[in-house]
């Protein structure tokens, strides 16, 4: 337990080289998209609005529900971390036996490479809202402070360790079915759209937004944007980040089941 | 011509064989396409719910734009989305030597030899939700009209597939791990977009530069209005012809670059 910490950073570190090692796609990626995304959303909430006449639509002003969706899918990609790939391909290759002899957890090994990835995407959201920021300027009435960052950051961490165990759970699929890539995209189109990752969720009809309150994907995305910009207190954040840590445990648990029981079945000569 | 046909019904029958080998993974990718249908509209039926036009569109009528660009994706995905993502990982392996000697075109065999077979259950799904969107809006249209526009949307493919194709060629100078496709995904989201809510010089780069939307909505644009208007059908035949052009220009180029398996 004490060795925790040294290995995990070294895991760490080799995987942000890994992902440095193709810097230009990495950044080059990321400046389209969001470009792509604002030039999209721009024009979008600028013809809705022009046609209703009306300040606000879902409770958002133009200005800030353009802001919205920039930052959104900045979220949700930092959120996902290392979406692709976390244990599948060791499962149909026969690699993953090295994680049933070595001295390192599995989980734990999974979990540091995707935080090195949360890390990473997580700088370009903060970029991505420096340049907003500097440039447009922030919508009017948006409180956002160092301390309501701290708690965007802290929620979308915690966040992101749920999105873990979903994708993990779908990955382990793998352990019984030849094709696993289709549910991860799945997971992606559910958690971007009912996460709040496309459209901000108080502009979805009443009745959905309160099923989707007991749904775990709300605090995906939605969660820790409304906290970096500052719309959530304390409390709010207490309480969002508890209902993170519920729904982390019961996918986790879920995950350590899936794991016995196909570890149980892993022949290790790979598919 | 013929000899096209009867090599591109082998690969379709290969491509069935092949799915139903994987049948799991078969319905996993239909059950994942039918949820980003679902997604897009759901999208548009929010938007629509706040405002009962979009650039000059009612609720009916980005339905029938919604349903044309998912027949495109669909079409996509089945006739050369996953070719062109293996197209890479060929050159970069040098696998694209054993096209290259084949009596067929290069073009044609790495395009088009991978049928997706699930998503061509899903091209059925995509035209019905299109059948769907067309009989429930509130006018009708002439016969006519409907098969211009259904001409139109394959032509959004064919520009689609360009477009593709010239952001998976680079590989032959970059050998990176997939050319520049992951920008192409980014950028066909514009495709996704009304093209009347773009003015200005964003007007100019989604109908000239990159011309997403000439793919779905330009079509629909022609199935709504009264008259057609030809100018609009010029534009559309003279952006994919150039294209086109472009992309036969720089295929050609690009195997000129090709140092085979060192690559």
């Amino acid at each position: 337990m004490t060795a925790l910490p040294t290995w995990a950073w070294r895991v760490a570190d080799l995987e942000v080289r890994r992902l440095f090692s193709y810097r230009v796609d990495f950044w080059v990626s990321f400046v389209v998209s969001t470009g792509v995304q604002l030039l999209a959303s721009y024009f979008l909430w600028l013809a809705v609005f022009e046609h209703t006449g009306r300040d606000t639509v879902g409770g958002y002003s133009f200005q800030a529900l353009v802001y919205y969706s920039m930052m959104a899918p900045l979220f949700t990609r930092a959120v996902r971390g290392k979406e692709f790939g976390l244990i599948s391909d060791e499962i149909y290759d026969g690699s993953l036996s090295r994680f049933l002899l070595y001295p390192i957890p599995m989980f734990g090994y999974k979990l540091t490479l995707h935080a090195a990835h949360v890390g990473m995407t997580s700088l370009q959201l903060l970029l991505g809202f420096a340049a907003y920021a500097l440039t447009a300027g922030l919508p009017a009435g948006h409180t956002t402070s160092a301390g309501s960052i701290a708690l965007g950051l802290s929620a979308l961490l915690a966040a992101s360790v749920l999105h873990f165990f979903l994708s993990l759970i779908l990955e382990m699929v793998a352990f019984w079915a030849e094709g696993i890539w289709s549910l991860l995209v799945m997971l992606r189109f559910v958690t971007s759209f009912l996460g709040g990752g496309h459209i901000p969720l108080t502009l979805f009809p009443e009745q959905m937004q309160q099923a989707m309150a007991w749904l775990p994907f709300p605090y995906l995305v939605s969660f820790p944007l409304l906290c970096f910009q500052g719309e959530m207190g304390l409390a709010d954040w207490a309480i969002g980040v508890g209902a993170i840590a519920a729904w982390s445990l019961i996918f986790g648990l879920i995950a350590l089941r899936v794991w016995r029981k196909g570890t149980l079945q892993f022949t290790g000569v790979g598919m | 011509m013929l000899r096209y046909l009867r090599l591109y019904a082998a690969f379709v029958r290969f491509s069935f064989s092949k799915a139903m080998v994987f049948r799991l993974d078969f319905s996993f990718r239909i059950v994942m396409d039918l949820i980003y249908y679902a997604v897009n509209l759901a999208f548009y039926g929010v938007i629509t719910s706040h405002s009962e036009q979009l650039a000059g569109w009612d609720s009916g009528q980005v339905r029938i734009f919604v349903s044309g660009y998912l027949l495109l994706d669909a079409i996509a995905m089945t006739l050369f989305s996953t070719n062109l993502w293996m197209f890479s990982k060929a050159v970069n392996t040098g696998e694209l030597d054993y096209h290259l000697v084949r009596p067929v075109s290069s073009l044609f065999f790495l395009s088009l030899r991978e049928f997706a077979a699930n998503s061509f259950v899903n091209l059925l799904m995509a035209a019905g939700i299109m059948a769907w969107a067309i009989g429930s809006y509130s006018e009708s249209f002439s016969a006519g009209r409907v098969i211009l526009y259904l001409a139109l949307i394959l032509n959004g493919t064919l520009l689609y597939y360009v477009l593709q194709m010239l952001t998976a060629v680079p590989v032959f100078w970059t050998q990176s791990g997939m050319g520049l496709q992951g920008l192409f995904h980014q950028m066909a989201r514009l495709m996704e977009r009304p093209d009347g809510v773009f003015r200005g010089w964003s007007r100019k780069i989604v109908t000239i530069f990159v011309p997403f939307a000439l793919m779905a909505s330009f079509p629909a644009r022609v199935l709504f209005s009264a008259e057609v208007d030809y100018g609009l059908l010029l534009h559309l035949a003279a952006v994919t012809a150039a294209f086109w052009g472009i992309l036969l220009f720089v295929w050609a180029r690009g195997l000129r670059a090709y140092s085979s398996a060192s690559s």
